[in-house]
């Protein structure tokens, strides 16, 4: 039997004795009561021009290019290897990071790296994230975070490797404290370690990791086992964009 | 009663320590519940809940949803690869607790009902009203949670 009476003693005793986080981490103070709405409004400001960034960085390539980035709506032929995914397809180059990849002709760049760069993680060097939400669906899931993927979303991260081996990093991210399925495979014939664990009950992460001398490249996904993603995202597109990547 | 700023901010403060508990309990997770937590506060601040009773179960609900929304991205550390991640701390804490047990068999969606009715002290209608859901759904939701939670009782003993 399990008498509700005596489960509810249970829970209140057992999660009373949870620790919890500094308070600084969580108290409001009063002086900062009123900052976090000011706050929110110039991210969700600095967000859509963010968006609005992303957005002309697509179709804007020379002015992208000044940046070390570029984006081109050419066809896919002029890139040495990706496949060319739902008819249409553009690519992002990144000359600074050294490589490029094709996203279906009706995804987009949603640049998150700006606001969030290394505010959690220090080794981050640069993240993109590809999407086929449109700027209004990405700001609904996500809202103001910064340090999330969104579901079906492809993101691709540089990071400092630190010395570490592309096994370590996965560990780092969570495989390992979850049931992880790894593996090896080959992307733009570079060696990649490839790791996939769930995150939730209903998300599962899939992460590749390339050694690139000093800097480790990240590319991962999350899916929804069971659903499809948005504008008749599958499983396969993301592995067709992960797998379309061409390194320096 | 419109909330305000001010009264919001007393209020979070007060009801935090339960919520977070409930939450970690949920998420099994200190950052996805801090997160998750500090999104629920933002939102009561942009368009607080019409009065203050039961704000736990309110703010409860928020951040579960907002756990849920995204996937908090990994960062790299090297304690975290070292095995001296406070996750795994909560992890462990939780999986030596009886309540820990107990939940870990449950889905993510159960847990959360778990917890708001025998943590959280929210009826059927309450939980149904938070999560949007009918109380017909919410009591089978229960019902199969704690039949799992039984068996798991019995297996343990």
């Amino acid at each position: 039997m399990l008498p509700e009476l005596s489960i509810e003693r249970v829970f209140r005793r057992e999660l009373d004795d949870l620790p919890l986080p500094p308070e600084s981490s969580w108290v409001p103070a009063r002086a900062t009561v009123r900052r976090p709405v000011s706050l929110t409004a110039i991210v969700i400001a600095a967000t859509l021009v963010l968006v609005l960034g992303a957005v002309s960085l697509v179709r804007e390539a020379p002015d992208a290019a000044a940046t070390g980035r570029r984006v081109t709506t050419t066809p896919l032929l002029v890139i040495p290897r990706p496949t060319c995914l739902r008819g249409g397809c553009n690519v992002y180059r990144s000359d600074a990071f050294g490589y490029g990849i094709s996203i279906p002709g009706d995804w987009r760049v949603q640049d998150s790296s700006r606001l969030g760069f290394g505010r959690s993680d220090p080794s981050l060097l640069d993240r993109v994230e590809f999407t086929s939400r449109t700027p209004e669906e990405w700001q609904l899931l996500v809202g103001v975070r910064l340090d999330l993927i969104a579901p079906w979303d492809v993101s691709v991260e540089v990071h400092d490797r630190n010395g570490f081996a592309a096994m370590d990093w996965a560990r780092s991210d969570g495989c390992g404290r979850n049931a992880c399925v790894v593996g090896e495979t080959t992307l733009s014939q570079s060696p990649a370690y490839v790791a996939s664990w769930p995150v939730t009950s209903s998300l599962r992460m899939h992460a590749y990791y390339i050694e690139r001398g000093d800097r480790m490249l990240i590319l991962r996904y999350v899916t929804e086992p069971g659903s499809e993603g948005p504008h008749g995202v599958t499983e396969q597109t993301l592995e067709q964009i992960v797998g379309s990547i061409a390194l320096n | 009663m419109t909330i305000d700023a001010g009264r919001w901010a007393e209020l979070y403060r007060l009801e935090f320590p339960r919520v977070y508990r409930a939450l970690l309990a949920v998420l099994r997770d200190r950052d996805r519940a801090l997160d998750a937590l500090h999104d629920a506060f933002v939102a009561g601040l942009r368009r607080p809940p019409a009065h203050d009773a039961d704000l736990a179960g309110w703010l409860f609900v928020v951040a579960v949803r907002s756990a849920r929304r995204g996937v908090r991205l990994p960062s790299f550390s090297l304690e975290r690869v070292r095995g001296r991640s406070g996750e795994g701390d909560i992890d462990a804490l939780l999986d030596r607790m009886e309540v820990g047990r107990l939940l870990a068999g449950l889905t993510e969606r159960q847990r959360a009902m778990v917890v708001a009715q025998f943590y959280l002290g929210l009826d059927h209608r309450e939980i149904a009203a938070h999560f949007g859901v009918k109380t017909g759904t919410v009591s089978a939701t229960l019902a199969q949670a704690k039949a799992r939670m039984r068996a798991e009782v019995r297996n343990a003993s």
